[in-house]
């Protein structure tokens, strides 16, 4: 099987038509669901696949460096904001699919060079061997009740980075520094990632943590001491930031056809409800997918509202503060 | 004759300048890139001294923290595993290997499992340790874990020098009374050399393990680095790497110094002359470091990867993954190994082969990821660089480019290190230029030949910045696999795909070291 899979790379091109997707969410959710595309529809998908290491930045890096000679046809994004850093760089074609008809317009692109589906969201997970009284909100992080017993990531990389950018885009930039300031003075451990934070607050170094419905339920279905619940919930307050897949065509696709079967099949009802179900849990935007028992509805969240192409602008200075503030 | 001999040698010299161009591209294109898109402004942006001089001076601490724990470690074991019995020996080397052919991530996730606040041995410690596990996030805390990842390599390194010091030299030494004069002359060079050059791989290795230094809670410069690339301003990331280039590069050319200054020693093994409670003491001490050391967390990697239902089922959903990467390492490595031979016989003159030593190892220097887009920016154009980007060719250029350099260090040490009668007996025989080198001086290379390709299989088989920015879609390696799980994959089955690596890894160093013992000792024997 190694030798067919090299004999093709290696070979010259292809007689079935085919479609290249780079992909950053991880292979064992992805591939399955390119298997069924692919004996679906006959179209053969080959697909790359980032790792935790370079998380999204090593496809996204490729992705620009390929601008002038574009390999991939569909950009299958984990998560957002470097969706649209693509999109500044005009690494991204417009597409308006049919299959998006139903996902709420706060989860697509206005000009359609990206569509938003099967979304992650920040939630504190918690260990329940040290606390039944988690802290509920952000502002917790910030309360010396808490003072050394919470973590989150290092707000430089992935979902944290996003979300922190996020404070910046609708808290303003001197409140979101100031929210940051008082994190760091609170003693919050600083961590490698949302994994290592799931993984040490379940080891029990730390009550609680920030991180992502995903990573929290992988912890649950470990069978570690662990629950998590969504941020924000109360009437009051502002709600949890909801991280969506994001998939894109990408500018100058040498099969943009085939990409475009590929993009309307990734935002079918579908696939959102086999995401659903899987260990990752997430969380489907089209109303239409049906409920899954341990995969909470966007309509029973209370959700952050947020500018997506506002917090992709304040990326770059909410990474400026975050490494000014917690990598000395 | 003498015209034949010539030819051949400016052909292969030729074809080494073409491939050596091939693969030398890469790095001037990023630099080039970074540099010509860079003003003034953009440079007192990137470089912010106050908060970077403390990270770097941080990076050099863990870095210089591990090497000197490892080399502590390393020569403790080696001097250990010299005393001791064959299958003593061979239960350590396995253990020892093993650690340090697991990535060192994985391997860090053990250690703080077993040493950390709340790891497996907090639990049986008195309560007033329990600080301790709270120092494995600390700097001294990566140190002491990545010197436990790496102290191996000093290990091999001193055993292996160890076990060539004529101890008859010693003997006569001691009876004429020049005994210090054999420990200066001698015994040291001989020691000494291979044993920093492993010292100095070490604090490289060390240097630039950043998922090891965040995971441990350290800051150091790599971050800078990393998050320059994440808002993709690649020049940024190309400038902010100069310094730790510029600090590596120094120590890998002292590094090649102490390779080439091996020293007088032939392989008569060791003298156990001492008495038999000290042999013991020191293989007991030896043994007690490599239990703490690499048995016990590869213990924690062992136990988490259990049942053994979880090796079928890495077998059946990433085969094709394992079959992938053994297949491209097997060629990479013959790739690498051929060339670095070709470029040892070629290269003879002593100034040209310090600048094609220099040269090899730039691409190395410059880091995996930034090599990939160097990589991309001059083959991913259309025509026949195109078509070799298309395909799984470019992940072998990309790694000849990247491990070019232990070929061309390694081998040529070893065409150095030959005496010259063997080729001389040749000439004077009117043996021709082109058989001279088989029949004489790859004959004798032959077991640096074996560890060349060795040590260039593990690292293609594990090599991970480069292949992610280079592979072709629809070929997923067997490295890449093991860290795309790490997120969000069942523990046990990552545990079981880092250890199934890691038995490849060392199946494949243990029989390339046999080889290497066994052609060594055929090699000396010759008068």
């Amino acid at each position: 099987m190694a030798l067919i899979t090299l004999a093709l790379v290696v070979g010259c091109g292809p007689e079935t038509p085919e479609v290249v997707v780079y992909t950053a969410l991880d292979e064992m959710y992805s591939k399955p669901i390119l298997d069924a595309f692919e004996a679906k529809t006959g179209i053969h998908v080959r697909a790359l696949y980032d790792t935790e290491a370079s998380k999204t930045t090593g496809l996204v890096a490729r992705l620009m460096a390929e601008r002038s000679r574009p390999r991939a046809d569909v950009f299958w994004n984990n998560e957002i904001a470097q969706t649209i850093l693509l999109k500044n760089a005009d690494a991204l074609e417009s597409y308006q699919s049919p299959s998006a008809a139903s996902i709420p317009e706060s989860y697509k692109d206005r000009d359609h060079f990206w569509t938003g589906f099967a979304a992650r969201a920040r939630v504190i997970i918690y260990n329940t061997d040290l606390t039944d009284h988690p802290p509920l909100t952000l502002a917790a992080f910030t309360d010396p009740k808490w003072k050394g017993k919470l973590a989150i990531a290092k707000p430089l990389f992935g979902t944290t980075a996003t979300h922190a950018a996020a404070l910046f885009s609708t808290w303003g930039d001197e409140r979101a520094r100031a929210f940051l300031e008082a994190v760091r003075a609170n003693d919050v451990a600083i961590l490698a990632g949302n994994a290592t934070v799931r993984d040490r607050v379940a080891a029990g170094e730390f009550a609680a943590g920030l991180t992502d419905t995903d990573d929290a339920n992988g912890a649950i279905e470990d069978g570690k001491p662990v629950l998590w619940h969504f941020l924000d919930q109360a009437a009051d307050e502002a709600g949890t930031l909801v991280i969506p897949n994001t998939v894109s065509l990408v500018r100058g696709a040498p099969n943009a056809d085939a990409g475009r079967l590929l993009l309307d099949y990734l935002l079918s009802p579908e696939v959102e409800l086999r995401l659903a179900q899987g260990r990752s849990i997430q969380i489907p935007l089209n109303p239409d997918v049906a409920k899954v028992d341990k995969t909470p509805k966007l309509d029973d969240i209370r959700t952050m509202r947020v500018d997506w192409d506002a917090v992709a602008e304040a990326l770059p200075r909410a990474s400026a503060f975050a490494k000014e503030t917690f990598v000395r | 004759m003498n015209e034949s001999r010539h030819l051949s040698r400016y052909l292969a010299i030729l074809t080494l300048s073409a491939v050596g161009l091939v693969l030398i591209l890469p790095v001037v294109a990023v630099y080039q890139r970074a540099i010509l898109t860079s003003t003034g402004a953009d440079f007192d942006a990137i470089f912010q001294f106050g908060r970077q001089a403390p990270l770097l001076a941080r990076s050099i601490a863990v870095a210089g923290g591990a090497a000197v724990l490892a080399l502590i470690l390393g020569v403790w074991v080696g001097i250990a595993v010299t005393r001791a019995h064959r299958i003593v020996k061979i239960a350590i080397g396995f253990a020892a290997g093993m650690s340090l052919l697991t990535p060192p991530y994985v391997f860090a996730i053990a250690w703080i499992d077993l040493w950390g606040p709340v790891g497996w041995l907090y639990h049986w410690a008195p309560e007033e340790t329990a600080l301790l596990g709270v120092a494995v996030y600390s700097l001294p805390g990566a140190a002491i874990a990545l010197a436990a990842a790496y102290y191996p390599i000093i290990a091999i390194a001193a055993y292996i020098a160890l076990r060539r010091v004529d101890q008859r030299w010693k003997e006569a030494a001691s009876i004429a009374g020049q005994y210090h004069s054999y420990v200066r002359e001698i015994a040291l060079p001989a020691i000494i050399s291979p044993i920093a050059a492993g010292f100095i791989v070490v604090f490289l290795l060390a240097l630039y393990d950043f998922p090891v230094h965040s995971l441990l809670q350290v800051n150091t410069y790599l971050i800078e680095i990393h998050a320059a690339s994440e808002y993709h301003n690649y020049s940024a990331a190309v400038l902010l790497s100069i310094p730790l280039v510029i600090i590596s590069g120094v120590f890998l050319i002292a590094a090649r110094t102490l390779i080439r200054n091996r020293g007088i020693y032939t392989d008569a093994g060791i003298m156990n002359d001492e008495p038999n409670s000290f042999r013991l003491g020191l293989v007991g001490s030896g043994c007690l470091v490599v239990t703490l050391a690499s048995i016990f967390p590869m213990v924690v990697v062992a136990s988490r990867a259990m049942p053994p239902a979880t090796f079928l089922r890495l077998f059946e959903t990433a085969g094709q993954e394992l079959g992938s990467s053994l297949i491209l390492a097997f060629i990479a490595a013959t790739l690498i190994t051929g060339l670095g031979t070709i470029s040892s016989l070629a290269f003879t003159n002593a100034r040209s082969r310090a600048a094609v030593d220099v040269v090899s190892a730039i691409p190395f220097l410059i880091s995996g990821p930034l090599l990939g887009l160097g990589m991309i920016a001059v083959y991913n154009r259309p025509g026949p660089a195109g078509m070799v980007y298309d395909s799984a060719a470019i992940l072998l250029l990309a790694w000849a480019a990247r491990f070019g350099f232990v070929a061309q260090w390694g081998i040529g040490a070893g065409v150095r290190g030959q005496a010259p009668s063997g080729r001389e007996a040749a000439r004077v025989a009117g043996v021709s230029w082109l058989r001279m080198q088989f029949a004489v001086v790859i004959a004798q290379a032959r077991p640096y030949i074996a560890m060349v390709w060795g040590a260039t299989f593990v690292l293609t088989f594990r090599e991970i910045d480069t292949a992610v920015l280079v592979a072709p879609p629809g070929l997923t390696l067997a490295s890449v696999r093991l860290f795309t799980l790490m997120h969000y994959g069942p523990d046990g089955y990552v545990m079981a795909m880092a250890l199934t690596m890691s038995a490849v890894m060392i199946t494949v160093g243990a029989s390339t070291y046999c080889l290497f013992a066994q052609w060594k000792r055929i090699t000396d024997a010759r008068p």
